[in-house]
């Protein structure tokens, strides 16, 4: 029987709960798995503390958190103004372009791959931005605030995964579509969360916390 | 005079059990402790959340033990009553015992 805690879990709460409180539950919740708990138990406890974790955030921080998330909104939105029209010109690319410059295209991976990369590319570069920004403007907690701003953008995108999921109930063409959305979300996530990161390290830099103190 | 703060049953019911365990009473014994007398489990990042209320209220102290292997190399933080926090949790008590002794079921026995 493998009685490894689920790394996943120590994971965010090593990162997301930097504390001192939050290396107390971590101890404590290990030293509960080790007494007999199950993995399902360690989870829910988890959960639990990064909810508390946020509502901490929101009322000890409150204002930048909610402007953190209402920037993941705003972009979001913006992005999906903004993204339609390159992906007009794209669409107009392929149809007319693309069969100038290769009659065949479409029956070529190697162009159908390139032209989603450029699809993929624009959206992570907004996840990016997204990730980056709101470290930038919660700083108290960076970890935790990309982690629910993730979660924000998610489930602004939920709408659209639920209607592909539909589609995919009635035909089965839709599956190429719905797999290549969660293929999609998963990169951009990853990507706003490493950048989260990223910009959560340079907030901790020398010249940054001389601008704090100034 | 200065009025007591009014606990809820949260606070309460980790007061009882960090004055139950004594110097024992760090995060796992204090979620045991309660999940039996409630009868569910309870999670532990509420209890914390619990028990800094009532650090900031002056009502229980911490203090950092010693890290061990069995918990990832963390250290426990121990909990202690201050006599402040004794002294409400006392008052607490006798209000809710005067409360309850003062109902009676419609036979007029006591609840």
């Amino acid at each position: 029987m493998n009685r490894a805690p689920p790394r996943v879990a120590v994971w965010c709460l090593t990162h997301l709960a930097r504390s001192e409180r939050g290396r107390a539950i971590l101890g404590d919740l290990l030293e509960r798995f080790e007494e007999g708990e199950s993995r399902a138990w360690f989870w829910r406890q988890t959960l639990a503390a990064l909810a508390y974790g946020s509502a901490r955030a929101a009322r000890d921080h409150g204002a930048t958190f909610a402007a953190a998330l209402i920037a993941t909104t705003v972009l979001f939105f913006v992005m999906h103004i903004v993204n339609p029209y390159f992906t007009g010109k794209m669409i107009y690319f392929q149809t007319h372009g693309m069969l100038e410059l290769d009659p065949q295209w479409s029956q070529r991976w190697g162009w159908r791959i390139a032209l989603m990369m450029i699809g993929l590319l624009q959206t992570m570069s907004w996840f990016a931005l997204m990730g980056w920004l709101v470290t930038r403007i919660h700083r108290a907690q960076p970890r935790l605030v990309v982690l629910v701003s993730a979660m924000v953008a998610l489930a602004l995108h939920l709408p659209v995964t639920i209607r592909l999921a539909q589609g995919l109930l009635t035909h089965r063409r839709f599956l190429e579509y719905f797999i290549w959305d969660l293929v999609h979300l998963c990169l951009a996530t990853g990507v706003m969360v490493v950048c989260g990161i990223w910009g959560s390290r340079r907030g901790e830099s020398p010249r940054a916390s001389l601008d704090v103190r100034a | 005079m200065k009025k007591d703060a009014l606990l809820g049953q949260s606070e309460l019911l980790v007061l009882v059990a960090v004055l139950r365990l004594g110097d024992e009473a760090y995060g796992v014994p204090i979620s045991r402790e309660i999940s039996r007398e409630i009868g569910r489990d309870v999670a532990v990042a509420g209890i914390y959340s619990t028990l800094e209320r009532l650090q900031r209220m002056r009502l229980v102290e911490a203090q950092t033990g010693e890290p061990t292997a069995v918990r990832g190399g963390r250290a426990k933080t121990f909990f202690k009553l201050t006599a402040e926090g004794l002294r409400q949790l006392r008052a607490s008590q006798r209000i809710l015992q005067k409360f309850w002794g003062s109902l009676s079921t419609p036979e007029g026995r006591p609840v």
